[in-house]
């Protein structure tokens, strides 16, 4: 009698313990699991941060160089308004003065300009904003896409590029 | 296991966010962009582009251009909302096999979703690249009004892409987790949307574990980019009346007040007041001609209060639809960027009687909160290990009864810090190790958690022994507290088991003790360091009178010894200016020996 007794109890503990390393041994593995996540992420992180830190340095004057574009684009347009005679005046020459004494200082500062006139047309440095008829009797393959006109320069700052150059493009 | 993406596949942009460590946070793409346009171009030399780069090469090639396709996305090619997108969109459209519809890109027809999938694509690709991982999963936000169709498609676009889509999220329940009003149960939330072409009202109600989307509204040619359209139309017609020029067909003009509208509509969001400055604008015989105008808030306003109060009344309208009044609203959230305008966010304040929520990016908000739905998925953000804190600062107790603290509250643990520390005395043998926890900066102010001695410590000068403490707490709360001094390697520790485990109220009643006596408490700690500084300068003295007495005169040791004298006795009084007084003439007259000692020696040589 005492070993029918005990028989069907003994299983059932074997069972629990059982059940017991099954939820143990899940237990463990989501905390291996999280744990290596959680280095993962960290080492993901590091690397990221080294990155964005190399970029923060190269790239703090990136916002006011930006800024400065705008202020460079009114120079170009300046320079480009002055008559071949006001070229020869003090006044004209001191307006290309200023342009490239600006553009000298922000060249140090990594600054290179992107003037793309008579190239093919490039989306990773140009935008197009205005487009022409080839007007050609034959147009060839060549002329597509060719940059007729910068309307305002594009520039790269430290080889990445800060801002297209704004252009007008010949379309078949 | 692999993270999931969340992904905002919107109309002209889109968004991508992952959840890390339990923080959603918005992943800049390959170009360095937070935001990617939703862009699909295949270029003249047979290149497909994705994004920026599709968008700036759009009008040389508008026919393989695909944009907008979101408008397009599951819908039958009879719907009249196609009917009005082909009207607008400078692409090929025409029916497909099973009714739906298809675009010309290049020379081969495709389905909307294989668009929208390259779009994923270039995303999943970006932020693979930028997380050094692979993606496999996403989930994607559609708009609320999206039907089962267009939800279908919007899951195969991301299968295409190679996205196992778990799950397809209506964009105002996105914006909502993200805000962390899934816990609200039973309130109703109005989430008021207005992007940059569509203008979105959706109403939810949160239930247990479900957000159902109780209404919905809007008006899908309404955006942002009517309010910069208006500007830019405002400053033609301005520069008109004043020069006689017409802008409106010079396209680099165009091209440069586009920027400028946009630019001091942002600014006007912050500032009452903008100035839009153009030099060389135009040109009249040769004559350049400049555009220099200001633009005040006031004005932006009543250049475009219609378009607010559009968006008001099909907020109203919505409301209606599913009888409920503002009141009934018990949150608002805002998104999109053009609800950055104070004015909108004023009217909305007005309509509802309540402030909106606006504290998240609007331009992100959406792709934050599919991350956090991705993150629940991953079981990242419920499950997210919880990192207990400590509750109190812990710190020690150094000269003159300062608690120095080692381990800030609300440090996640486990947690460990290390700190040298050194004698006050010459030939001190002894340390006391004062463990106290608490915010106040007095140590005796705080709760002592334990008390013991290092000693053997070998005579030294004070200053020199080296004593090293360490802040031991392991994940379960148990702080040990370990000295050492580094020259005999004579060790002392203590074991304190309840540094974290306090009562909710004994923590809140330490914090508010710290705040009531804050002030008194600076006094305190002031008066202690100055009184550490008045210990320190009268050591320095003794010394010096010590090493050279021969050199010294009896007047400037006598003057030396009078200031001691009275800096000792100021330091009996709690008058924190005085013993700063008596410091500074000490250390005057300490000087004048230096000097002195310098003219000698000057004179030495001069001899």
């Amino acid at each position: 009698m005492t070993n029918e007794e005990k028989l069907p109890s003994e299983p059932e503990t074997i069972k629990e313990l059982e059940e017991l390393i099954a939820k143990l041994e899940k237990e463990k593995e989501e905390y291996l699991s999280g744990w290596k996540r959680a280095k993962v992420d960290l080492l993901n992180y590091q690397k990221e941060m080294e990155e964005k830190i190399k970029n923060i340095i190269n790239f703090a004057n990136a916002n006011i160089v930006l800024d400065l574009t705008a202020v460079l684009d009114s120079l170009d347009l300046a320079v480009n308004s002055l008559s071949d005679e006001d070229r020869e005046k003090n006044l004209g020459k001191g307006y290309i003065l200023i342009q490239n004494q600006i553009l000298d200082i922000l060249k140090k500062y990594g600054l290179e300009v992107i003037d793309p006139q008579k190239e093919k047309f490039n989306p990773n440095f140009h935008e197009a904003i205005a487009t022409k008829k080839c007007e050609k009797e034959n147009c060839q393959e060549d002329d597509d896409n060719l940059i007729i006109e910068v309307y305002s320069r594009g520039y790269l700052l430290n080889g990445k590029l800060l801002r297209p150059a704004k252009v007008k493009v010949i379309v078949h | 296991m692999a993270k999931i993406l969340g992904i905002d596949l919107g109309t002209t942009n889109s968004v991508a966010a992952i959840v890390e460590a339990g923080v959603p946070r918005v992943i800049e793409n390959k170009e360095g962009a937070r935001i990617t346009p939703s862009v699909v171009a295949l270029s003249k030399n047979g290149e497909r582009l994705v994004g920026i780069l599709a968008k700036r090469q759009a009008i040389t090639n508008p026919q393989n251009t695909i944009f907008s396709i979101k408008r397009l996305i599951g819908r039958r090619f009879s719907d009249s909302e196609v009917e009005k997108a082909k009207k607008i969109l400078p692409y090929e459209i025409r029916p497909s096999q099973n009714e739906g519809v298809e675009v010309k890109m290049g020379d081969r027809w495709y389905r909307p979703e294989e668009i929208s999938a390259m779009i994923l694509q270039k995303i999943k690709m970006d932020v693979e690249d930028k997380l050094g991982e692979r993606i496999t999963e996403a989930v994607i936000t559609v708009p609320a009004y999206f039907d089962d169709s267009q939800r279908a498609a919007t899951k195969a676009a991301g299968e295409i892409a190679g996205l196992n889509v778990k799950r397809i999220l209506p964009e105002p329940t996105a914006a909502a987790l993200a805000y962390g009003l899934d816990k609200n149960i039973n309130q109703k939330i109005l989430v008021y949307d207005f992007g940059g072409g569509t203008f979105d009202v959706s109403v939810l109600e949160i239930g247990d574990n479900v957000i159902e989307t109780r209404g919905i509204g809007g008006d899908t040619f309404l955006g942002g980019d009517d309010f910069d359209q208006r500007i830019i139309e405002f400053i033609i017609k301005e520069y008109q009346s004043q020069e006689g020029i017409d802008l409106s067909k010079d396209p680099l003009a165009l091209q440069r007040l586009k920027e400028a509208a946009e630019k001091a509509k942002q600014e006007l969001s912050s500032l009452l007041e903008t100035e839009i400055n153009l030099p060389f604008i135009s040109a009249e015989g040769g004559n350049p001609k400049h555009l220099y105008l200001k633009l005040s808030r006031s004005q932006l306003e009543n250049l475009t209060r219609d378009l607010v109060e559009k968006s008001i009344e099909i907020v109203d309208k919505t409301l209606k639809e599913i009888n409920l009044s503002p009141k009934d609203i018990d949150e608002i959230i805002l998104v999109g960027g053009q609800t950055r305008m104070p004015l909108i966010q004023q009217k909305i304040k007005e309509y509802f009687g309540k402030e909106p929520r606006k504290d998240i990016n609007p331009d992100e908000v959406v792709a934050i909160g599919a991350a956090i739905q991705a993150g629940i998925l991953q079981g990242d953000v419920r499950e997210i290990l919880l990192l207990d804190v400590t509750p109190l600062t812990l710190a020690i107790e150094t000269l003159g009864g300062i608690a120095h603290p080692m381990i800030p509250k609300n440090t996640p643990i486990p947690y460990s810090k290390t700190e040298t520390f050194t004698t006050a005395e010459d030939n001190q043998t002894a340390v006391e190790i004062h463990v106290v926890q608490g915010e106040r900066p007095i140590a005796r102010d705080n709760k002592t958690l334990a008390r013991f001695i290092l000693d053997g410590i070998p005579p030294a000068p004070r200053g020199i022994p080296q004593i090293e403490v360490v802040f031991d707490i392991d994940v379960n709360g148990i702080l040990t507290v370990t000295a050492k001094d580094k020259a005999t390697n004579k060790t002392q520790s203590v074991k304190i088991e309840s540094s974290t485990n306090l009562s909710k109220e004994e923590i809140e009643k330490l914090k508010r003790e710290a705040e009531l006596y804050a002030e008194e408490d600076l006094k305190k700690k002031n008066l202690a360091e100055v009184k550490n500084q008045a210990d320190n300068i009268i050591y320095q003295a003794r010394k010096i009178l010590n090493e050279y007495q021969d050199k010294i005169t009896p007047e400037i040791k006598t003057m030396i010894e009078t200031k001691i004298k009275e800096l000792e006795e100021a330091k009996n009084y709690d008058n924190l200016e005085i013993i700063e007084n008596k410091i500074k003439e000490l250390s005057a007259t300490l000087s004048q020996i230096g000097q002195k000692f310098y003219q000698q020696n000057q004179d030495n040589v001069n001899q």
